[in-house]
């Protein structure tokens, strides 16, 4: 993901400098985490709240920052990894039932709404969901999100797949009502 | 040829921008500055977003006590400066009773030769001072006082020069000047730099892009149709309180006021308002011509206030004859002072005129400024296609201008109604685009009811 940026230090002796900083980057960072948990803003207010909080912090330690946004853009995928981890935790006592690979029965995509699409991402499981939207909105590659997840490839391979069993479902549910 | 991934395919488009919510954005700024040791931003914590936090009870409790501070910190700022800049003009914020700031370094010129005329050095209680250096008495008809009409308080003490009478002169200002308005575009005159009323704003603006201009992020704004003046040209608007520091005009066309050429001198232009002060100061001065006369100590006008009757001015009419302004107590009055420098039917908001004429239950004069280019032809040109009649009065003297500080398109900011009560004492004064509320408010004076406040206006209403 590309990130201009214009503003290109952040001082903590400076809240104009800051303010102009946030005014940059809040709404990237807001997108961001807002299309990676599904279009649920409540939770993306929380962990915008929470990377931004994080940065403030950051930034107490150290004179200044360079190129800022995507410094934060750091922060905030850190802390989408943190909520997708504590979705799985609350998840685990739920028996995940395993699908094998989904590759019949696709909705047609010129017909599926955003909406839908995203509301749908916000319904599968959060390990699913956080493989999903490495995968297909970061574009990660599968070593790079088994990576980023701290699991082997084969294990990101499967959870990968249920994912995209879990979407598919999800987006029939939904379109089925 | 490999079949796509549907996955990739159906969320291919799925990511577009989305926009936090305002107050989400302002809350979460104001804990950042929190703990950035930054106390401006305590006072505009919302609870509501800290509902949501972990510690929130505790960070009530705090609010709470920020809440207390928030009322003394407002009255010692009363404009906080958003960190969400606006998108559209509409929501550039409250026009502020006190209107501009800083030095006008490079201002109008005398027309004439080319220099800058006079400095201005302006300020009243409760606003910012204000230095402006340029000369405002264009088109040699009354005074603006740079923007005094926005600048100036109730109460306050002007002394200023006419270009009418060539003279230096002392008006004391009245409830005329803090009339409310309706329109977001008189936040967007060419304030302190021009002195135009609000029609001459960007009022079909577009908002381009934010900069900083000293420290302030500014919203700046491109105007394809400036009017009265024309042209295109940019303004870099404070959204924290709508005063405009910096102005550039790209191309200026040629006035529609025919007795009035403005177009040379700003073509090219740009104006930067600079050197914010903020304090209570209380002095008005104006370096005038060398032969002005000295009249300070002979004309001390007095000005119509809220809850006094309005002194008796004795004007012409437009087919004979002679009317009194603040004549006759025992019906509700409106008084309509009509900006006819400006053509066309939305400028001149003949409308307004129309929606007056059409009450039986409020007497209604309508006093024009005669030194307008073929005033009467212009006033059966505005009035005769929808069959309205009116007494329209000629204010040759100027007296009734006085009473409203200033031209009728400057300080009281264009077209400016003053509504008396069957009492004959002034209820209320409205300036700008208020017409789609005028049935209300008239409503409201003749059944002697309070008169409604201004509200905020969206694009779609706009001109």
């Amino acid at each position: 993901m590309e990130i201009a940026t214009k503003v290109t230090e952040v001082r903590l002796d400076d809240p104009v400098a800051f303010r102009a900083f946030y005014a940059e980057a809040l709404p990237i960072v807001f997108s961001y985490l807002y299309h990676r948990v599904g279009g649920r803003r409540a939770i993306a207010e929380d962990l915008t709240q929470e990377t931004f909080m994080g940065a403030v912090r950051e930034i107490s330690t150290r004179a200044n920052v360079q190129t800022p946004v995507p410094w934060v853009m750091g922060i905030a995928k850190h802390k989408l990894l943190d909520h997708y981890r504590r979705e799985e935790r609350e998840e685990r006592r739920l028996a995940l039932a395993y699908s094998a690979e989904a590759t019949e029965g696709w909705p047609d995509p010129a017909e599926t709404p955003d909406a839908d699409a995203l509301d749908a991402l916000g319904r599968i499981p959060a390990a699913q969901r956080a493989a999903l939207a490495m995968r297909y909105l970061d574009d990660l590659s599968v070593p790079e999100v088994a990576h980023a997840l701290g699991r082997s490839v084969h294990a990101t391979e499967s959870l990968l797949a249920r994912g995209r069993v879990s979407f598919r479902d999800a987006i029939l549910e939904a379109r089925d009502g | 040829m490999a079949e796509r991934d549907p996955v990739a395919a159906i969320l291919e488009h799925v990511e577009h921008p989305v926009a936090p919510d305002r107050a989400f954005a302002q809350a979460l700024l104001d804990d950042l500055l929190n703990e950035l040791g930054d106390d401006e931003g305590h006072h505009r914590r919302t609870v509501g977003r800290l509902r949501r936090s972990p510690g929130w009870r505790k960070a009530i409790t705090i609010a709470a006590a920020f809440a207390i501070a928030a009322a003394g910190l407002a009255m010692l700022q009363p404009f906080a400066r958003p960190t969400v800049l606006p998108t559209s003009v509409s929501e550039l914020g409250p026009f502020p009773l006190v209107s501009f700031r800083g030095t006008v370094v490079a201002g109008p010129v005398d027309q004439a030769t080319g220099t800058p005329i006079g400095d201005v050095t302006y300020a009243s209680q409760f606003s910012w001072k204000v230095t402006a250096r340029g000369n405002y008495l264009y088109g040699g008809w009354g005074y603006s006082f740079g923007d005094a009409g926005a600048v100036a308080r109730d109460g306050d003490i002007v002394t200023f020069y006419s270009s009418r009478t060539n003279s230096i002169r002392t008006l004391e200002v009245g409830s005329a000047t803090v009339a409310p308005t309706y329109s977001p575009a008189r936040r967007l005159t060419w304030t302190g730099t021009l002195a135009f009323s609000w029609a001459t704003a960007c009022v079909s603006g577009t908002v381009v892009g934010d900069e900083f201009i000293g420290g302030i992020q500014t919203v700046r704004v491109h105007c394809p149709e400036v009017k009265s003046v024309g042209g295109d040209a940019d303004v870099w608007v404070d959204p924290s309180d709508g005063i405009v520091l910096r102005i550039e005009v790209a191309q200026a066309r040629r006035s529609s006021s025919e007795s009035l050429d403005l177009v040379g001198p700003f073509e090219g232009q740009r104006w930067d308002l600079t050197d914010l002060q903020v304090g209570e100061v209380t002095s008005a001065t104006y370096t005038p011509p060398s032969d002005a006369i000295d009249a300070t100590n002979q004309t001390v006008l007095s000005s119509v206030r809220l809850g006094q009757p309005m002194p008796t001015v004795e004007l012409p009419l437009i087919g004979g004859g002679t009317t009194t302004l603040g004549g006759t107590p025992g019906r509700p009055t409106a008084i309509y002072f009509w900006d006819l420098s400006c053509e066309g039917r939305n400028c001149s908001m003949t409308a307004q005129i129309e929606a007056l004429a059409a009450r039986d239950d409020v007497d209604v004069v309508v006093v024009v400024d005669p030194t307008i280019y073929k005033i009467e032809e212009r006033v059966h040109d505005m009035l005769d296609p929808v069959h309205v009649s009116v007494p329209i009065a000629l204010d040759a003297s100027g007296a009734a201008a006085d009473l409203i500080e200033g031209s009728y398109s400057g300080g009281s900011g264009g077209n400016t109604l003053l509504l008396f009560g069957a009492d004959g004492n002034l209820e209320g004064v409205y300036a700008g685009d208020y017409t789609e509320r005028l049935p209300e408010i008239l409503d409201a004076l003749a059944s002697g009811d309070p008169l409604p406040q201004p509200g905020p206006r969206t694009d779609a209403q706009l001109p």
